[in-house]
């Protein structure tokens, strides 16, 4: 089983961040996309670690070095949570190349449990960027015992299983659970998206208790880590107390509990996937009328039902305009009388009234449909390329699929906020305009984007909507640097709040049009 | 009569300078079915997706019905059908929903399109299995599926790419009768093979290429005279190696 688990894992790890693609290709463009890619990833990475290393100093600094453990495991557990989840069933249960996979002489043990090491190494990439930098700080103020660092090496490579266990468990669950409904697609997406809400409010609430009881840290994040995560209270007290047991505890849960996930998968995996990829067939359609559309609608009905079918990617490039209209639901009618009340004894009322339109639209740049929606045409793509249209009606219905996503959603929240916050009439219109025009910008952008750095070539969606798309990174980033920066700017200008938000608005409308003006002028080959 | 596919001085360089094709010229006119031969690797499909405007090429021209392909792509894309070798589908719709939606892409007028869909779903036994999803279609069903959606728009050009692997015999009966009809009824029709007997029955025309070249192009009769078409091609190919 080693030898046969071994060649599995070495497929996949071919496709890993595209090294493999990089050492072989001969293709200049395609070495070139790999070095972005790799160049945006040790970015990402180094700003991480910078982040950790300020953060962590400067709670060591002020006298709390010994929450550090703590901290590190609940950060280290909450992004696999949510990363994992995001993954789950896309590199598990579903894969292309299943068929070619399980009729090789192996046993599905070792097929899973290659899938699953996959996943471990990305989380443990995760883990180290939110743990080690922590660690070495940790050990440099408290002068720790010397078999303490033997608990800190076993943390990093032990903190990931259980959240991702977690994490896959809940995606193979909602897999299990949809596949036996016709409309396994729609019911999956909205279990995922109600499962991605809980736990990014999860994880707001445990961050919201440390901040609200910051003088005494230490207590709160031990009150909040016993409230929801045990395993790290192990990890804790064995640092803390030298208690060996609780660290053989939490190093025994974590493995049990992985053996215990991949045995039971292994035995329903063929029932799992035969699930997924059996369909209802009536066979018994009689010939009635059609409607006819013009090509535009036609694409962009096709587009709409692209994005329905794939949870993964509605969930991946909605969850942004889902979360707007949660926190704007939450605003207007739960929020607590008294955060009302401090906001306006703080005096900074008029800043929250100017900044909204800002805060609206980052949300929006979290919001890309298109960024993806070319690679998802993958092996379909000659469909597009040989009908007879013109590519701009087809990169319009990609912006108009990601606009109708927007739009709707992001009137209804803006009432929502208006409702919540009292603002002038100037203030109301430019709650509107503004992200609406970053609507358009990352629309655009997204397509603009995508048409640079495709990815047809992918075995699941999960390669074409995440798992290092630089079209989606790209396209996330970008929108992201382009409405945190004016807030930014509001923040540390607050007199000239009105002028930043009314020049950045034209430029970033400028950029829409000399984006989609080029867009327009591209061809579509396969 | 006028040719409505003409290739002229047709070639495509990829990435490491070699010629995929190299300066091949050939012309299929109305209501004439002609075979594209040769080798795998030897340049059929990068040819036929140069002519149906899925793929930029770098010299010559390529003109359907005297348009040409990279200055007017719409125009001709509008008169082709174009089925790949292995045409892979939108999983996510219903069979009805994809060739509903090839009907809207190609302009069919909405009072033609349930007698033209029906008339060929009927032929190739699909009718029944048009509301299901094309995800639960086998290979087959999809390849018929992707021949309406060809025949649907009564092209003048239709180019098919290895048309006959995974047809069932009576879906490939019917493929030939239907690309018979088409050809009465004026469509050119250009296709590669590797069904060298098909190639013989079925074709007017039969162009053979190796490495990117032309090595011979005319009518059946011209090319394999009393021998077999299986014959005529070892023996050219082999020359061609020779040489």
């Amino acid at each position: 089983m080693k030898g046969k688990y071994k060649y599995l894992l070495r497929m996949q790890l071919y496709n890993l961040f595209g090294i493999n693609r990089l050492i072989h290709s001969r293709d200049k463009q395609e070495k070139q996309r790999s070095a972005i890619v790799g160049a945006l990833g040790l970015t990402a990475i180094a700003i991480l670690v910078v982040y950790t290393v300020k953060f962590s100093n400067s709670m060591a600094e002020a006298g709390l070095s010994k929450a550090l453990p703590t901290l590190m495991v609940v950060v280290c557990s909450l992004a696999t949570l949510t990363l994992t989840f995001v993954k789950s069933t896309g590199v598990l249960i579903g894969l292309k190349d299943y068929d070619m996979v399980m009729s090789m002489p192996v046993r599905t043990i070792s097929i899973v449990t290659s899938r699953i090491t996959m996943l471990y190494l990305i989380n443990l990439i995760i883990g180290f960027i939110a743990m080690l930098p922590s660690s070495i700080i940790y050990v440099v103020y408290e002068h720790p015992p010397i078999f303490s660092y033997l608990f800190l090496v076993g943390a990093l490579f032990l903190t990931p299983i259980i959240p991702m266990i977690i994490s896959l468990s809940l995606g193979v669950l909602i897999v299990a659970v949809s596949s036996h409904s016709r409309h396994k697609n729609v019911f999956s997406l909205v279990l995922s998206t109600a499962a991605v809400l809980m736990i990014v409010f999860a994880s707001a609430k445990t961050q919201s208790m440390d901040e609200a009881q910051i003088t005494n840290l230490g207590v709160a994040m031990a009150e909040a880590v016993n409230k929801f995560y045990p395993p790290a209270i192990l990890f804790t007290n064995a640092l803390l107390h030298n208690d060996w047991a609780s660290f053989v505890i939490f190093a025994a849960v974590s493995l049990l509990l992985g053996i215990a996930f991949i045995t039971i998968v292994s035995h329903y995996y063929k029932r799992l996937n035969t699930a997924v990829f059996s369909h209802y067939a009536k066979k018994d359609y009689k010939m009635g009328t059609l409607k006819s559309s013009s090509p535009f609608m036609a694409l962009y009905k096709k587009e709409l039902r692209r994005l329905s079918s794939c949870t993964i990617y509605a969930l991946n490039s909605c969850i942004g305009i889902v979360l707007l209209f949660v926190v704007a639901l939450g605003a207007a009618f739960f929020m607590p009388p008294a955060l009302r009340q401090q906001i306006e004894t703080m005096g900074i009322m008029s800043i929250i009234q100017n900044i909204m339109p800002i805060a609206l639209a980052i949300f929006v740049t979290m919001t890309s449909t298109t960024a993806a929606s070319l690679s998802l045409e993958g092996k379909n793509r000659w469909i597009m390329c040989s009908a007879p249209t013109q590519a701009r009606t087809v990169y319009n219905s990609k912006i108009a699929v990601n606009l109708t996503v927007i739009l709707p959603v992001l009137y209804v929240s803006a009432i929502f906020i208006r409702i919540a916050i009292p603002c002038s009439l100037m203030q109301t219109v430019l709650l509107f305009i503004i992200p609406t025009v970053y609507a358009f910008f990352i629309s655009v952008l997204g397509v603009y984007l995508n048409i640079k750095f495709p990815k047809y070539d992918w075995t699941s969606e999960y390669y074409a909507v995440k798992g290092g798309a630089i079209s989606v990174l790209a396209t996330v980033g970008g929108g992201m640097a382009s409405s945190l920066t004016p807030l930014y700017l509001c923040i540390i200008f607050p007199h000239y709040q009105m002028m930043i938000m009314f020049g950045i608005t034209c430029l970033i409308l400028l950029a829409t049009l000399a984006i989609y003006l080029n867009v327009c002028r591209t061809q579509l080959y396969v | 009569m006028d040719a409505v596919l003409e290739i002229r001085n047709y070639s495509k360089v990829y990435s490491g300078n070699k010629k995929a094709v190299d300066s091949l010229n050939l012309s299929v006119k109305a209501g004439e079915i002609h075979a594209f031969i040769g080798h795998n690797g030897s340049g059929k499909t990068t040819t036929i997706r140069a002519v149906v405007g899925i793929m930029d090429f770098d010299e010559g021209e390529i003109l359907i019905n005297g348009h040409s392909v990279k200055d007017e792509p719409v125009k001709c894309k509008s008169i082709t059908a174009y089925i790949p070798d292995n045409p892979d589908l939108y999983d996510y719709v219903t069979g009805i929903q994809y060739l509903n939606y090839m009907c809207d892409m190609f302009s069919v007028p909405a009072e033609e399109r349930v007698s033209r869909i029906q008339k060929y779903a009927d032929v190739l036994n699909l009718t029944d299995s048009l509301g299901d999803l094309i995800s639960s279609y086998s290979h087959g069903m999809k390849q018929k599926l992707a021949l309406i959606g060809a025949f649907v728009h009564s092209p003048k050009l239709l180019v098919l790419d290895e048309p006959f692997v995974g047809l069932d015999p009576e879906a490939s009966f019917h493929l030939k009768k239907i690309m018979r009809e088409l050809c009465e009824a004026g469509t050119a029709i250009f296709f590669s093979t590797h069904v060298l007997e098909v190639a013989e029955k079925l074709c007017d025309k039969v162009t053979i290429i190796n490495d990117g070249k032309l090595i011979e192009s005319g009518t059946m009769e011209e090319i394999k005279g009393s021998h077999s078409l299986e014959d005529v091609f070892m023996e050219v190919v082999e020359n061609e190696r020779q040489v």
